[in-house]
Parts: C-alpha cells; structure tokens; sequence
C-alpha cells in the first residue's frame, strides 16, 4: 500500500477543476465524499479494456469537454485506494 | 392572496397542470417578482408541491447525507422563505439509480396532514405534513412483509436495483384511501415493471400489478407476480405466475394518473428489455389503464410504429405521464413518447383518437436530417448534421422526442406540451433548437399549431421568439403549467418561462443556473415550476453553487 499519497496533496489538485460541474452529486475536493465514493468515481474515470483492434473505451468522466484523466493520474487515485484512503 | 394548492404532480389527480385561484395573468406576468432564492444543500429535479402556503420539494442528493449518499426533503414557508422543517435518509453508493442520483426524483402528494413520496432507494414514505417526521415507510424494493409487500426487485448485480421515479398518486374515494406509484428500472435487464396500491393510512399494499405480460398478448392479473421476485411462501391475494415474464422492464417512471367517475388509473410504460423498435413486447412504450380498486386489466395502447420520427427509433419509453381531460362530453387520456409521437385516447375505450409528430418536418413531409439524427457513440457534435439515410438505416434512440407532461387549457382548447429530451448523452443535445420548438401549443381536437406559424422551412413559431429557436440545446424536458390565460414552462438552459398562452408571446423569464456535467455528458434541468396561488416555484440542478436552485416568485402586491 501507498501510503504516500495523500488527499490534500496529490487528489486534490486532480479533482479541484471538476468541483463545480459535479456539486449536484457530490463535492469532489472533500475527504468524506470521495472517500465514501471511491469505488463509483474510480469506476467512472478508469477506461474499459478494449480488444485489438478495439480501442479502450473512453470513461464518463471527467465530462467533456475536458479530457480523459491521464493514466498516470488514474494511478494515483488507485494507489490512494489501495494504500486506505490517507488524508 | 387567493388560495389554491398545487398538492400532488402537475396540481391535480387528471394531472391537467392547470391552476385555478391564481391572479396571474398575460397582464401582469411581466412583474413578477423574485421572492426567495433559498440555500439548499443538494440538487432539485422535480416539480415541488404547494400547500397551504408552504412549499414541499425533495433533493436528488444531499450534501448534509454522510458521503453525500442521501436525500433531503423539505417542507419552506412560502412567504418568509424559511424552512421550517427536514427530513433525511442516507443510501449505500452501491444502492444508487444509474446517475448517481441518492435522494429522490418525485412530486410529493399531500393531502389531510401527511406527506406521500417515493426515493431512488425504492421505498415510499409517508411523513407528518406539520414536522415531518415519518408515519410509516414501505419498501418496495425488497419484501417488506409487515406491509403485505411481497415483491424483491433487485435484478443482477452490477446494475441498479429498481427505484422510484414516479410521483404518487392519490385516491381518497376508494378502498379507504390509497396511494399509487410505479417502481421499476429501465437500465437493468432483469428488472420488472410493477404497479403497486397502497393503503394511504398504512402503507400496507392492497394490489401489486406486473407490467410484464407472463404471456405475450395476454393480460397479467393484479397480484400474480413473476417467480424470480418471490421468496419463499406467499398468503393470499398473492401468487406466483407460471414463469418469469420473457420481456423484462416497462417500467412506469411517471406519476399515475386516475379518473374517479370511471375508477381506472393510467399508467405510462417504458421500454422493455430486451428492448426493439416499435412494435415492442410487453406492455411497454404506451399507456396502460388499470382498474383502481382492483388493479384488473382494463385496456392498454402502444405507440404505432409510424409514429416514431424514423422507424429505427428504440429506447421509446413514455417519460411524462398521462392527462385526463372531456373535450365534447368525451373522456380522453393523452400523453407524448420519446418517439415524438402525442396521442389522445378514449379513456373509456382505450382506442385512438388522434395523434401526431411533435418533431418537425420540412414543409414536403420529409425528415429534417438534424432532426433525431442517429449518430455514432462517439460523435460529440452539438446537433449534428447527418443524412437521412444514415439515421434511418441504424437503431438508436431517439433523444429528441418529449418528456413532458401535456398541460390542458380548457377554455381555450388548447394542449401545452414540451418539445426536446435530455442533454446527458455526449452523442445529442436532445433538441434540434434552430428548427424545433421547446415548447408546442396544440389545439385540443385537432392537435394542430395552435400558435401562429410562420412560412419558412420548416415552419416556426412566431411569437415566441426569442427565447424560441435561439439556443443551442435549450429543450423543454418539463412540464408547462397553465394559469388563467399564462402558460408556463422551463427548460434545460436552465430558465423558466411565461408565455401568452393565446398568442405565444414571452412575458416573463428568469435564468435559474447553468448547465452541469454528469456522468453520461451534460446535465441540467428543472422539471417544471409549482404555481399554487400567486406563488410561482422552481427548483433545478445546476452547475456550482450545491448543485441546487430553489427559487419562489411572487405578484408584487402578494403582501410580501
């Protein structure tokens, strides 16, 4: 487990952009509610294997028109699962 | 001020959307005054409920649940604009509706001092009007046996268990008073369809009715119920049918509507899965009437297939409800499809009167291509330009056709029906704006243009523009309301509207937010304002702020 990664320091800064597109649901720069949501953002952020020559599907969120979380940032919201959700 | 309530979805058991009581008319609109713009701690998508000067809303997510995974309902003071009472529940992530959604979606009934509603966590609850504080709560998700409810409708794991959408329904002059509602899910492929009645003092069911026939063609009867929801034994009425249904979800997600001289409820279906162009199985994509005291068939109507605005329309559910209304001493029920198709029945009889596209043509008849374009799944043009061929050679949904619940103008014989669908998918916005009217105004016996048109191809309202054909993605998923000679109406931009009902003429509006993203592309709604007495109230949801607008208006010299 990771436990280098934290909230404040490396979740934040990804989510904070989003905050308002997503208030309706749920506030994405607070520590209760992605923790408690964790499973359905990493869910909604990853993308779904494809088979060649099928590409990956592209994930829900973040909406359009911004871009697909990069892989690298997907990592470190998995790592901050993994490693028990520090703050 | 004068007194009227607008106490149960789209003000009324026919569900007519019209207003009586009200001194709002196309004179003084114009001044209509924001009274209230309340803090709320979550999303609004639904119409609230008006009563006694007290408003009743509930939120789609709550800020104040644990984690966010929870609803809200509120009880506010109209007048003073403060909330003199709350209600919450807290939901599990994993237990939420397909977008995410942990609160509730519905139009509270309310009625002799108790609050009726039902959640995304599959239950109704019935509340205090006075405090809120809860009377009894029935679950209709899982067996809830100390109801009489034996139903558990959870489907395959990994898809969302069925919910509730649809806003009660009340009937105090039969069985003791009850309540009714539709519960299903249309986006688990195992779930059923199923109408419940309940007893209004105790939540206990009387009658459950499943939407999916057992056989093809043949008529369920009330309280026989598919082997895959029942467990263990059942006591009577209940039983357990032969088989599970071969065509699964038809689900009702809107309020019922009931006719009290002819004893019947009517219910508008989903569609089924697996699902198919029309014509579909089941007793989806149509209008199904029930009868209220027993819950007994008593007649149902599917879309024609000629009616969709290309033949490769799926997905067609009926997303508004039904409404009742006696034009020539004849009772008539009508409603509109995601098809874009509006039509009327006799209500007694369940036979077609008339129908007709709400979507545009070219003045020859043809499709107008930027009309319901089929594109691929990952076209992310706003109102993309493809060839007719194209869309009518591939399946897909239609997004462009109605969600609305019509509003009926008896004494001008007039039908008020919004145009457009939801903007949540990447690949439509939901509306062709530049040629598709958010809103259309038919004349009740001919279903025609009751507003003047003018010649261009295809043609165009007159009168209401602006705010008509102006903006890009602006539909009217909502449903209008009628006040004295004032027809209102709200859409995805997010704003609410008056118009002139005679005319068309815009004389009223206000910007209640902005558009959002969501977990599919693009949210933001509101659903259609309250009115009840010179009180005017929307709720949305909105970009920023909690996701969430509340706003009350009233006449200026309403004593505010």
């Amino acid at each position: 487990m990771d436990k280098s990664v934290s909230f404040e320091k490396d979740i934040v800064p990804i989510f904070r952009q989003f905050r308002d597109s997503m208030m309706w649901r749920l506030d994405l720069t607070s520590f209760d509610d992605v923790k408690a949501n964790a499973s359905a953002i990493y869910g909604q952020i990853v993308w779904t294997p494809g088979t060649p020559p099928t590409p990956p599907t592209p994930p829900n969120m973040p909406p359009p028109p911004y871009p697909p979380l990069t892989q690298a940032q997907i990592a470190l919201f998995k790592a901050w699962m993994d490693g028990d959700f520090p703050a | 001020m004068p007194k009227s309530n607008w106490w149960m979805y789209h003000g009324d058991q026919a569900h007519t959307g019209l207003v009586t009581g009200s001194r709002i008319t196309s004179r003084n609109a114009a001044t209509l005054k924001l009274l209230h713009d309340i803090e709320i701690p979550g999303p609004v998508l639904s119409v609230p409920a008006v009563v006694d000067g007290f408003v009743y809303v509930g939120l789609a997510n709550s800020h104040l649940a644990p984690g966010a995974n929870g609803g809200q309902f509120l009880k506010i003071d109209a007048q003073t604009g403060q909330t003199t009472a709350t209600f919450e529940w807290s939901m599990d992530p994993a237990e939420g509706d397909s977008h995410g959604f942990m609160g509730m979606g519905c139009t509270a009934a309310i009625i002799n001092g108790q609050v009726y509603f039902t959640a995304f966590n599959g239950k109704i609850y019935c509340l205090s009007a006075d405090d809120l504080h809860q009377v009894w709560v029935t679950d209709l998700r899982h067996a809830d046996p100390v109801h009489n409810q034996p139903v558990t409708n959870v489907g395959s794991v990994g898809y969302p268990p069925a919910a509730g959408w649809s806003s009660p329904l009340i009937a105090t002059d039969i069985l003791n008073g009850c309540v009714f509602v539709g519960i299903g899910e249309g986006e688990n492929p195992t779930l059923f369809g199923f109408v419940f009645c309940l007893d209004l003092s105790t939540g206990n069911v009387n009658w459950v009715y499943c939407v999916c026939p057992f056989e093809e063609g043949v008529a369920n009867q009330p309280n026989v119920l598919p082997p895959a929801v029942v467990k263990g034994d059942l006591a009577p009425p209940f039983s357990v049918g032969p088989r599970n249904p071969p065509t699964r979800g038809c689900s009702v997600w809107s309020a019922i509507a009931y006719d009290d001289l002819l004893g019947r409820i009517y219910c508008t279906t989903g569609n089924p899965v697996p699902d198919s162009t029309l014509p579909s199985k089941g007793f989806s994509n149509g209008i199904l009437a029930l009868d209220a005291t027993s819950g007994e068939f008593r007649g149902f109507f599917q879309a024609l297939p000629e009616s969709s605005y290309r033949k490769t329309d799926v997905d067609v559910d009926f997303g508004g409800s039904p409404v009742l209304f006696t034009v020539n001493g004849r009772r008539l029920v009508a409603a509109g499809c995601k098809n874009g198709g509006f039509f009327v029945l006799d209500a007694v009889t369940m036979q077609l009167v008339r129908w007709r596209q709400l979507l545009p043509y070219y003045n020859d008849g043809t499709q107008i291509p930027s009309v319901d374009p089929h594109v691929g799944p990952n076209d992310l043009r706003l109102d993309p330009l493809v060839p007719n061929r194209m869309s009518t050679g591939e399946d897909q949904e239609n997004y462009s056709g109605t969600y609305s619940t019509p509003a009926i103008y008896s004494d001008l014989g007039r039908i008020y029906i919004g145009v457009g669908g939801n903007n949540y998918h990447t690949v439509e916005a939901g509306i062709d704006y530049a040629t598709t009217p958010f809103l259309r105004a038919l004349d009740w016996e001919t279903l025609a243009d009751a507003w003047e048109m003018d010649s261009s191809n295809p043609r165009l309202y007159v009168n209401p523009q602006p705010p008509m054909y102006r903006t890009p993605g602006e539909s009217g998923l909502s449903s209008p309301a009628v006040v004295n000679d004032v027809v209102f109406c709200s859409t995805s931009k997010i704003a609410v509207y008056a118009f002139d009902a005679y005319s068309g003429k815009m004389l009223w509006e206000d910007q209640l937010g902005e558009q959002t993203g969501g977990f599919n592309g693009g949210y933001g709604y509101c659903l259609g304002p309250a009115i009840a007495g010179d009180f005017v109230v929307a709720g949305a949801l909105v970009f920023g702020k909690r996701g969430g607008v509340l706003r009350i208006y009233s006449l200026p010299d309403s004593g505010a």
